[in-house]
């Protein structure tokens, strides 16, 4: 330990100071990168350095998965593939269907003088790390501005919404999560006689909430919601996308208000690959 | 090994934590519940290390959980600092290598980071958010125990 206490005192006082000061910069230069979307250049420069070993535990998890734990699971993947082969004979007739109704939308449209829908560019991506802070509910994804990711890009998974860009680094983005209460969505019963539009706001525990649900809508247990198009944060969320399904509606005792949770359709601690919308 | 040594492996310690926690993110089926590797690292770091390396430990968990994560770094920083700082603190004043007491540490680290987390971004849910701490608490401070035995054996007794 120090000899000298005096001398020990001032080194503490200048140590505190400083990481203050140091933290204070870090902080700032952060905070002005973020208003404009972009990854500052420490924070861009340490989730470059991280990232191939992130990378590296998600390939050693990968092959514990592909290779040994099937082993210890085969019963239960046996009976996963059996229900997961229904479920795909089961899509494909379900395919059949929309893609006729597809083509008569398409139609309809041309018909009506609606602009036709175009589909966004999807840029794929791999998901680096999920939630790294347990306070947060971000993501980061290895695909930046490099890829052509801008900030407030929609990132999508195959089963639904995820997020949208709030940082986008060179190689790296960061991805704010449905789930996070910083995080509103406008969405809408898919239900055609109901259509009943809310907020979706994060809740922090993996579910939503849809807010501002008049207490005599037409919301059942078990409706899916997709986006509105309106969206809380700008509209950047285009219309259409799941959401997720609502499994619990609890109305107040004056009948007014009620709280709508939505169980999100992306299984977020499933995701590896994710797509960016352009 | 030398004192710098040590502090290499303290490092080192810090960073293979802040990957595991990034790639792995344990989640609990209580309450999304998420264990904190990174934290559980640096608590037995900080109380052998005193106050003031255990600040800059902090710093540099706070820095790479906050890059990583793309939380607010100033806020992450401060409150991570702080933390180093306090658990330095312990260290210095109660912590006499003693198992439970680190466990102890752990779980009243966590709640603490938590509570300096509510201030800064307030929880719309409290009372789900206060169990869920708890559980975190828990989770952490079982999962602190590794990270003892190995700071311990890195250490021997002696001051980062």
């Amino acid at each position: 330990m120090l000899d000298n206490p005096r001398r020990g005192r001032t080194r503490f006082q200048v140590s505190v100071v400083v990481l203050l000061l140091l933290g204070l910069g870090l902080g700032v230069l952060n905070t002005r990168s973020e208003k404009v979307g972009r990854a500052d250049p420490i924070t861009g420069a340490i989730q470059a350095i991280f990232a191939p070993a992130i990378r590296g535990v998600h390939a050693v998890g990968g092959w514990w998965h592909r290779e040994v734990s099937w082993v210890v699971f085969a019963r239960s993947q046996a009976e996963e593939n059996r229900r997961l082969r229904q479920e795909l004979a089961a899509s494909q007739g379900r395919l059949s269907a929309l893609q006729e109704a597809e083509a008569t939308n398409k139609r309809l449209r041309a018909l009506l003088g609606f602009q036709p829908v175009e589909f966004p560019h999807r840029i794929p991506a791999d998901v680096i790390a999920l939630q790294a802070l347990p306070d947060v509910d971000t993501m980061l994804i290895g695909c930046g501005t490099r890829h052509g990711v801008k900030p407030n890009a929609v990132v999508v998974a195959p089963a639904g919404v995820v997020g949208y860009v709030i940082k986008a680094g060179a190689t790296t983005s960061t991805v704010l999560l449905i789930t996070d209460s910083a995080c509103g969505i406008g969405g809408r019963v898919q239900r055609p006689n109901s259509r009943v539009m809310g907020v979706c706001r994060g809740r922090r525990n993996g579910t939503l909430e849809m807010l501002f649900v008049n207490g005599a809508a037409d919301l059942r247990a078990g409706d899916a919601i997709v986006s509105s198009g309106l969206g809380a944060d700008g509209g950047i969320f285009p219309k259409g996308l799941p959401i997720g399904t609502v499994t619990l509606i609890d109305t107040d005792a004056a009948g007014t208000s009620r709280t709508v949770v939505v169980q999100p359709a992306v299984q977020f601690d499933r995701l590896e690959e994710v797509f960016v919308l352009q | 090994m030398t004192s710098t040594m040590r502090q290499v492996i303290g490092v080192v310690i810090v960073m293979v934590a802040a990957v595991l926690q990034a790639a792995i993110c344990p989640t609990l089926p209580w309450l999304n519940a998420r264990p904190d590797i990174l934290l559980s690292a640096i608590v037995p770091l900080c109380l052998y290390a005193g106050s003031v390396r255990g600040a800059a430990c902090g710093f540099a968990a706070g820095l790479l959980c906050g890059s990583l994560s793309g939380g607010f770094l100033g806020t992450t920083l401060v409150t991570w600092t702080a933390t180093g700082w306090m658990v330095g603190g312990l260290g210095n004043h109660v912590f006499r290598d003693n198992l439970l007491v680190v466990v102890g540490v752990g779980i009243v680290t966590t709640l603490a980071l938590a509570a300096m987390h509510a201030v800064s971004a307030p929880e719309p849910q409290l009372g789900v958010a206060a169990l869920r701490t708890l559980v975190e608490g828990g989770a952490n401070g079982l999962l602190v125990i590794p990270f003892y035995l190995f700071t311990r054996r890195m250490v021997r007794h002696r001051p980062l």
